[in-house]
């Protein structure tokens, strides 16, 4: 139940996207553009401190965007650790970083070989190790600070507008917008199906029970997911959808957008030009 | 003129072989309003599909405005076009027909997928927004609805191509008495408009409202009547066997009662109440506040004087018009005008009559 309210919060609220704040004013397709940019260049930097400096700048634009400052620092170091530790942890030491060792971990009495690996005698976390996963950490949190920012300041339903405007394939957003549509449905439909049993539970039951019942809860949620289909695609051919989707795009630019969008660019561009050593 | 809808000895299963419609002949005209009755799982809900060209039977024919209705002629663009801008489904579950991301797109997803052009859409929905009084969540994504203004939204998107014909599935399900109220004005101003309503239903509550025709379908998946609403529930008998009223038996201390249960009006149909020496009472009570006692005998009253109502009212009217002229020889113009004006919409005063006594006859039946 924990999990599907934080899968709701996270999804659908729509909160801040509705606040007066600057990202909100901007033109969705503009924000698409504009943010995709940013995240080509983040991946295309390798200094800690300009990723450090992209990610102030997402602080900056939080804050002027009236998203509170603690909920998004928590919410991008939420997901942080589960993007990136899994492969950062390994990587800090000498067995898949060779290199200069910071802290030797543990010391065995000889080499291990396992085929063409080694385990070195001293397991250490490297100097090497460390900065790339410095680097790697830093270029996960400051885009997924990025993405965040931008489902939090945009309803989804613009995002999925700003797609079809954006050249990607009609039917694709389309499938995507109408899939976020009935994920909220079928939360619904699993947060009464938990409810349910919850009422009529007295005893723990042993974890076969339980891991039983989650699977045929999963059975009946295919089921029902399968049956609405069958209807959702009715219900659109009644309304005479053909097989080819129609949208309609409903955007207007200020200029306030192409004021960002031309700073953007610049500002990217001047990063990158850093970054080569092209500029000092 | 011609049918909106004809259909001739329709027959459709499921894929299973169970049979939901069977032998079903009938014929629906422009502008009626017609409610579909019949418990749970008599096939109301197919009919209504197959009347949209959702579902296609095993076999019978369809016409639907006076060609053929089947999925190779849906096949055909223009015809699939013309189709779907003249009828239009409400469906039971809002959810399943709220498949856009917010309500303008939802409302403008019809009109666009037939082509119109843009301004003409932006006009559209507008319109309809306005019309259905739902401005005010016209960024709103669907799910963050209530049921009443999910219901509302899909009821604008099904009106934005300015159908013919509006299917309802179970149209009042879920919602909360005002939102009931609303919708059953908004059918009776569609009427108004021309427009053929075809509702399907098991609630008898609101289908005198909707409705002047009724089709009831039986539990063995046939068209067990077809006439007048009034007249339908007149028919005690007919509403047991469909299942549309049933008996239920209760203690009240030593007394033991038989009723006769429906959903109509805010009454529990009331059957001959035994008592354990046999006696028999009639006994009513209403919805959730216990036993009440509604005087049957002022009602079998007001049922005999709405009666002679319709018998005399012809010579009523005559006898008022002597008594204006009298007035009027009195000096009292303004009273003998409005008296006049009375007599001359004596016709008006006697449908509504005939049709309040059509509803109490009906309702005393259901309470006997």
């Amino acid at each position: 139940m924990a999990v599907a309210r934080v899968a709701e919060r996270s999804l659908f609220s729509e909160a801040y996207a509705q606040r007066r704040g600057f990202l909100q004013t901007l033109d969705t397709r503009i924000k698409l553009i504009t943010f995709l940019f940013i995240l080509i260049i983040i991946s295309f930097i390798h200094s800690p401190r300009a990723l450090w400096l992209l990610y102030g700048l997402s602080l900056v634009l939080a804050a002027v965007s009236r998203v509170p400052l603690g909920f998004f620092i928590k919410r991008v170091w939420l997901f942080v650790p589960f993007f990136s530790a899994a492969i950062v942890l390994p990587a800090l030491l000498n067995i898949v970083t060779p290199g200069d060792p910071l802290l030797i971990l543990v010391r065995l009495n000889t080499v291990h070989h396992w085929g063409p690996y080694a385990i070195p005698q001293e397991i250490a976390i490297t100097r090497q190790g460390l900065w790339g996963g410095i680097v790697f950490v830093s270029r996960v949190s400051v885009s997924v600070s990025f993405v965040v920012l931008l489902t939090l300041t945009q309803r989804w339903a613009d995002i999925f507008a700003g797609l079809r405007s954006l050249f990607v394939p009609k039917i694709f957003v389309l499938t995507l917008s109408m899939t976020y549509r009935y994920l909220f449905v079928f939360l619904r439909l699993i947060q009464d199906m938990y409810r349910g049993r919850k009422s009529r539970t007295i005893r723990s039951l042993s974890s076969a029970a339980e891991r039983n019942w989650i699977a045929s809860r999963i059975g009946v949620t295919y089921e029902k997911s399968v049956e609405m289909a069958e209807d959702v695609y009715r219900a659109m051919l009644s309304r005479g959808f053909q097989g080819e989707f129609r949208p309609l795009i409903r955007f207007r630019t200020t200029i306030v957008d192409h004021i960002w969008l031309v700073t953007v660019l610049c500002f990217g561009g001047i990063l990158i030009l850093f970054e080569r050593g092209l500029i000092r | 003129m011609t049918s909106i809808f004809n259909f001739t000895d329709v027959y459709y299963s499921y894929s299973g072989g169970i049979p939901v419609l069977k032998g079903l002949t009938l014929d629906i005209q422009p502008g009626e309003r017609t409610v579909i009755l019949g418990a749970n799982g008599t096939g109301k809900s197919t009919l209504l599909a197959v009347l949209d060209g959702l579902v296609f039977p095993q076999s019978g024919a369809i016409r639907a405005f006076g060609k053929t209705l089947s999925e190779n002629a849906l096949e055909d663009r223009a015809f699939s076009r013309d189709f779907r801008k003249r009828v239009a489904f409400v469906f039971q579950n809002a959810d399943v027909q709220l498949f856009s991301s917010t309500v303008w797109d939802e409302v403008a997803f019809g009109p666009l997928q037939l082509g119109f052009s843009r301004s003409r859409i932006e006009e559209i929905v507008e319109q309809q927004l306005e019309s259905l009084r739902i401005q005010d969540i016209r960024d709103r994504a669907p799910h963050t609805l209530s049921d009443g203004q999910k219901k509302k939204v899909a009821i604008a998107s099904s009106l934005a191509t300015d159908p013919e014909v509006l299917l309802l599935d179970e149209p009042t399900n879920g919602l909360d008495p005002r939102t009931q109220v609303w919708l059953i004005e908004l059918l009776n101003e569609l009427h108004h408009k021309g427009k053929t309503i075809i509702s399907a239903t098991h609630d008898l509550s609101i289908a005198g409202d909707i409705a002047e025709r009724a089709i009831v379908l039986s539990e063995e998946h046939t068209v067990a009547a077809d006439g007048g609403f009034w007249d339908i529930v007149n028919n005690e008998e007919l509403l047991l066997k469909v299942n549309l009223i049933h008996e239920h038996a209760h203690q009240h201390g030593n007394t033991a009662h038989v009723h006769r249960h429906g959903h109509f009006g805010h009454y529990h149909s009331n059957g001959g109440a035994m008592h354990d020496d046999h006696k028999h009472h009639t006994h009513g009570h209403a919805h959730g506040s216990g036993h009440g006692h509604p005087d049957a005998e002022t009602l079998q009253k007001l049922l005999k004087m709405l009666e002679h109502w319709i018998e005399h009212g012809d010579g009523h009217a005559e006898n008022y018009r002597v008594w204006a002229m009298k007035a009027s020889g009195a000096g009292e113009e303004e009273i003998a005008r409005e008296i006049h004006l009375a007599i001359n919409d004596n016709e008006s005063v006697k449908q509504h009559i005939k049709r309040a006594k059509d509803i109490l006859a009906a309702k005393l039946v259901l309470r006997k």
